[in-house]
């Protein structure tokens, strides 16, 4: 539970009805998997097994890892309200549904414009840049290589920040409770100045992407549930806004300061 | 002719796309993308019903182009639009 500390809301407010919240989960509930539910997903995450089952709207999702198993109950199926048969005082079970928290965050919150992405984020003065790419294409190298050289910058998130479109159309991206392997959670945000798609090269060039490139680099960045068309389209449908306002560049770069100093000049010549 | 759904047409970078804004019952793994002229014609029939010769006058009355080449560039762009299911009678 650590790392959600920085995010805790310190001074709980007394919640009526009409606040909204994002969504719940309640623990040490009982679920029962009975003979309706059909199968609709059977996926390998990470080295999880996570089964998605659906009878009308109840969807129950069971998360498998390690000879462990929980299972988790929307019975709406509006994303709001879970019920889970895991406990949050056993680690093991919270290691299991921390990875229930970090999906279920980015499908309840597609509705407001914002989506998970799969990004190493580096912050300065308030302005960020996300770098995109592959796994092992050097995202957090890249990251690695700006600390090093670049005076007053920052790493937000390493690995899944969360963007969203703004109420009053800005872009902003939010540091979160989750950042691959490295240890970066940060509750904080910065203005989206442009989204730099990484590939290895044998030399450094940079290059702004159009159109359906652009729009590729993002959308294959960003945490869709391929099982849902609601959210899949709700989150297209969010990028593109985005990219109306916010540049998308191509990056062939080899791990060297020279990288660096290219991405560099998108924040300072901003 | 219409579009089928609510259809936007978004400006990235230097190329225009066309976005489906429906939530529901479209699949959006196709996105299509649209040159200048096509994003401008495009545009001006969203929400309407229209014709090939509507896509022809405008066409005409912007650009310097002779009628036979217009009217066969507009037919090839509405017949693969109908051929994706964006577009209907």
């Amino acid at each position: 539970m650590k790392i959600y500390e920085p995010f805790f809301v310190k001074e709980t407010p007394f919640l009526t009805e009409a606040d909204e919240l994002v969504f719940t989960l309640s623990g040490d509930k009982s679920i029962d998997l009975h003979p309706d539910y059909k199968l609709v997903s059977d996926i390998d995450f990470n080295g999880v097994k996570i089964k998605e089952y659906k009878d009308g709207n109840s969807m129950i999702a069971c998360l498998l890892a390690q000879g462990k198993q929980l299972s988790l109950q929307n019975k709406d199926g509006d994303w709001k309200r879970f019920e889970t048969d895991g406990s949050f005082t056993n680690p093991d079970d919270f290691r299991l549904l921390k990875l229930f928290l970090v999906t279920a965050y980015g499908l309840s919150t597609s509705h407001l414009k914002t989506f998970k992405i799969h990004s190493s984020v580096i912050e300065k003065d308030g302005k960020a840049l996300l770098f995109l790419g592959r796994s092992g294409t050097g995202k957090s190298t890249h990251s690695r290589l700006w600390l090093q050289h670049v005076e007053g910058c920052s790493l937000l998130n390493d690995d899944e920040p969360i963007v969203r479109l703004m109420p009053d159309n800005t872009v902003r991206v939010f540091g979160a409770p989750w950042s691959g392997s490295t240890p970066c959670y940060r509750n904080e945000s910065a203005e989206v100045v442009a989204f730099v798609q990484l590939e290895q090269h044998s030399e450094n060039s940079i290059r702004k992407a159009d159109g359906i490139e652009a729009l590729r680099y993002v959308v294959e960045a960003a945490a869709i549930l391929g099982s849902s068309a609601t959210h899949r389209n709700r989150v297209i449908n969010t990028i593109s806004d985005i990219l109306e306002k916010i540049p998308v560049y191509k990056l062939q770069n080899l791990p060297n300061e020279e990288a660096a100093r290219m991405t560099e000049k998108l924040l300072t010549e901003k | 002719m219409h579009f089928k759904n609510d259809i936007s047409i978004r400006k990235i970078g230097d190329e225009s796309i066309i976005a489906l804004d429906s939530e529901q019952g479209v699949d959006y793994t196709q996105v299509i993308s649209l040159n200048e002229t096509a994003a401008f014609l495009l545009n001006s029939v969203i929400g309407k019903e229209f014709s090939i010769e509507d896509l022809v006058e405008k066409l005409l009355s912007e650009y310097e182009v002779d009628e036979n080449t217009a009217r066969r560039d507009i037919t090839q762009i509405v017949n693969q639009l109908k051929q994706i299911g964006i577009i209907e009678e």
